[in-house]
């Protein structure tokens, strides 16, 4: 997180300030003429000499160390919430082979999903997302989770456009060290 | 957000000690008898901090990218991407001082037009406003000219996507019908003032503003009455800037955020400016008494003057409130004499225009707190780097202050072919069960339940879809759409529904050109400016 420099706001400050001087004078000030030198001037606008508080963490702004901490935070939300249900759950995880590590970053990175007949793809190729199958499958195609045919079957919520720009960035640009090579071999998942 | 910080944060502490010292300085020095204070409680109103980083100045950096939390979390996040990529854009570069943005790629640098124009077209093009392509006229009888820039993610975006052509922008619903705009695209419709005279004068009324050496269409105006312009026969002129729409995408957030910014002469007269009513914002002054117009009569009885004693660069002083933020009715009553709209007596005509939500806020003329504290605090990053001599003599930049900013609060329900408005007819918190603000699934909620939550609470109320200013419009850019129920906000233009020539949704255009079917990125009118430039060369061969 980039550092701060704090610059606080009086403006309820000189207000109160300014409520506590009418209810204690006779002279009464109704800001007109502070308002005309600058209002708040004398408050806000001197910038005093010498170091100012700095701040390297701001909650609000961002609860996390760095952008990508927030977003990969974020995105692994995402997975949790529409992908973890059927593949998170190990030996009951969903493909053929077993797909049961969308949780595990590394594991993505370097396993591919391999279809009869078709060329395997990576699940995830950091810094390319629409060659990233999970991606892809997700937010391009949006075949998966699986369309709900049969309203007695479970709900599984799909991911939103805005979640989709979640994965993007995520797997765009918060990857140490860039695209990462194809394995030579890699293990085959299903989704 | 209004009123209670939603976020307590260390700076409230800094807060309540500046509050007593400054009182008892105060009390100090005001009263004639300090031996009597009555210091009546007072409720300590928490606030809203919203800060400025200190890397700001005086070379901005690019925006970092993460997903800001959404309500009840505090919008700065949001405001704070709208200053920061103000910033970047209007960085002043070269040895002229030229805003960065004159050195963006544009729709004519983007895209590839059928029609073979010359390669000195104007740099800004347009003077018809987006709605009802209405004409504003400054107090001097000349138009705005505005002008479309794009960065350059935005540009890769098109170009990646292969979207350059006519044909494949038509077609992109159906060829990427799930295609969204990635973080870090930006877009900036910006409004320019020409000033003229010798150079003193010139450079006397640039002194404050960003400003630059340009170009504009040549205006004419046929038998009909109606006014043309003619990129293709460009004037050179310089121009001064009034304000600026800054839209930009945020991670989870491809429907942009919507920040729009207007000049303030607050920094250069040594005064502050925190919010529009504090008499610094030249361009138009806001609503008479600080009141949201009346969603009946929208103040057409209301003949006191905005502002009786001011004039501004879009008002004359004294101007009826129910005769001003009107348009001509028709172009044929413009008079076009030169490149300047005159009466018969060659004075000029205008249309005064002021600003009819004083907070562009439809449920309450309170300033965002957040936008109050980050206009204050930027104000204050800018006079330290001017004390500390960081700050370039041709920065301008912090002559201009957020008048406020519009996002999806819950961009879940971005979609494809909907209105992005809190209306009960199309909100999904009335259609069906929805995600709650806590992220839960809940029930329906009842049209009228919400439709009194949205009058009482407007973006900030929990069944809202939009965040930020939920009225705002640009008073030199939707200068006639800013009544109740005409175009409430951004987003009422700029959703995923099909687009008109107009640049407005089909729905509101009924028998209206349309130009783009209903899609993802529909919200952004780059592509539909393009398809209407389209239009009309073709109808111009």
């Amino acid at each position: 997180m980039t550092p701060v420099i704090k610059f606080v706001r009086p403006l309820s400050a000189f207000g109160l300030a300014a409520l506590a001087v009418l209810s204690s004078c006779e002279k009464v000030d109704d800001g007109a003429a502070t308002r005309a030198q600058g209002w708040d001037g004398v408050l806000t606008t001197k910038i005093e000499d010498g170091p100012r508080e700095v701040f390297t963490d701001i909650e609000e702004t961002m609860p996390a160390a760095s952008p990508c901490a927030k977003t990969a935070a974020d995105a692994h939300a995402i997975l949790k919430a529409n992908c973890g249900i059927c593949h998170d759950i190990g030996a009951a995880s969903s493909g053929v082979p077993r797909f049961d590590f969308v949780m595990d970053d590394e594991q993505l990175k370097v396993k591919t999903w391999e279809r009869m007949g078709q060329a395997a793809e990576r699940f995830l190729i950091p810094g390319d997302p629409d060659k990233s199958v999970i991606y892809e499958r997700a937010a391009i195609s949006r075949n998966m989770p699986p369309v709900q045919g049969d309203p007695q079957q479970p709900y599984y919520p799909r991911v939103t456009y805005s979640e989709a720009s979640v994965l993007r960035e995520w797997i765009l640009n918060c990857f140490e060290g860039g695209p990462v090579a194809a394995p030579s071999t890699g293990s085959a998942g299903g989704g | 957000m209004n009123g209670q910080s939603r976020t307590l944060s260390h700076p409230h502490r800094f807060s309540l000690a500046c509050f007593a010292l400054s009182s008892l300085a105060l009390v100090q020095m005001a009263c004639n008898d300090p031996t009597k204070p009555d210091f009546t409680p007072v409720e300590v109103e928490g606030e809203e901090i919203c800060e400025a980083s200190a890397d700001w100045l005086p070379k901005t950096p690019e925006l970092p990218q993460f997903l800001p939390v959404p309500h009840p979390a505090g919008e700065c996040p949001f405001y704070r991407s709208g200053w920061q990529n103000f910033l970047v854009a209007m960085q002043p570069t070269g040895a002229d001082g030229h805003p960065a943005m004159l050195d963006f790629p544009t729709i004519d640098t983007t895209f590839t037009h059928t029609k073979t124009h010359p390669l000195m077209r104007s740099y800004l093009g347009d003077i018809k406003q987006a709605g009802a392509r209405q004409i504003v006229v400054d107090q001097k009888g000349s138009t705005l000219y505005y002008g479309i820039a794009i960065n350059d993610a935005f540009k890769d975006f098109i170009t990646q996507n292969k979207l350059e052509t006519p044909d494949a922008l038509r077609n992109y619903p159906t060829t990427h019908p799930n295609l969204i705009f990635p973080p870090g695209v930006v877009e900036f419709k910006s409004a320019w003032q020409i000033v003229e005279g010798t150079e003193a004068e010139i450079a006397d009324q640039t002194k404050d503003f960003i400003s630059m050496k340009t170009t504009v269409p040549t205006l004419s105006q046929d038998a009909s009455g109606a006014i043309k312009e003619d990129r293709d026969h460009p004037l050179p002129v310089t121009v001064r800037l009034l304000a600026i729409h800054v839209v930009s995408t945020l991670v989870g957030h491809p429907e942009f955020v919507w920040a729009s910014f207007e000049h303030s002469t607050a920094m250069a007269n040594g005064m502050t400016d925190v919010k529009a009513t504090d008499g610094q914002r030249d361009v138009a002054p806001i609503g008479p008494d600080d009141l949201n117009p009346d969603p009946v009569d929208l103040n057409r009885s209301v003949t006191k003057p905005a502002d009786a004693t001011h004039d501004y660069i879009l008002y004359k002083k004294g101007t009826a409130t129910n005769v001003a933020s009107k348009p001509f009715d028709a172009e044929s009553q413009m008079h076009l004499v030169g490149q300047k709209f005159l009466n018969p007596d060659m004075t000029p005509q205008s249309t005064p225009i002021y600003r009819m939500f004083p907070a562009s806020k439809s449920n309450t003329t309170h300033p965002d707190d957040a936008i109050t504290s980050l206009n204050h605090n930027v104000e204050a990053l800018f006079n330290q780097a001017k004390a500390n001599g960081t700050l370039a003599s041709n920065d301008k930049r912090g002559n201009y202050r957020l008048v406020g900013a519009q996002w999806m609060d819950k961009p879940r329900y971005y979609d494809i072919n909907i209105p992005i408005q809190n209306d009960p007819l199309t909100s999904p918190m009335v259609a069906g069960p929805h995600i709650s603000q806590e992220g839960d699934l809940a029930d329906p909620v009842p049209a009228a339940v919400f439709a009194t939550d949205i009058k009482e609470n407007g973006s900030d109320s929990v069944y809202s879809i939009l965040a930020g200013e939920d009225r705002m419009s640009s008073t030199a850019m939707e200068s006639f759409t800013q009544a109740p129920g005409a175009f409430n906000n951004c987003f009422t233009c700029h959703n995923t529904q099909a687009i008109t020539a107009n640049g407005v949704p089909l729905l509101k255009d009924a028998g209206g050109i349309k130009l783009l079917d209903p899609g993802l990125l529909n919200v952004s009118h780059i592509l539909s400016q393009f398809l209407l430039e389209e239009y009309e060369d073709a109808q111009n061969p």
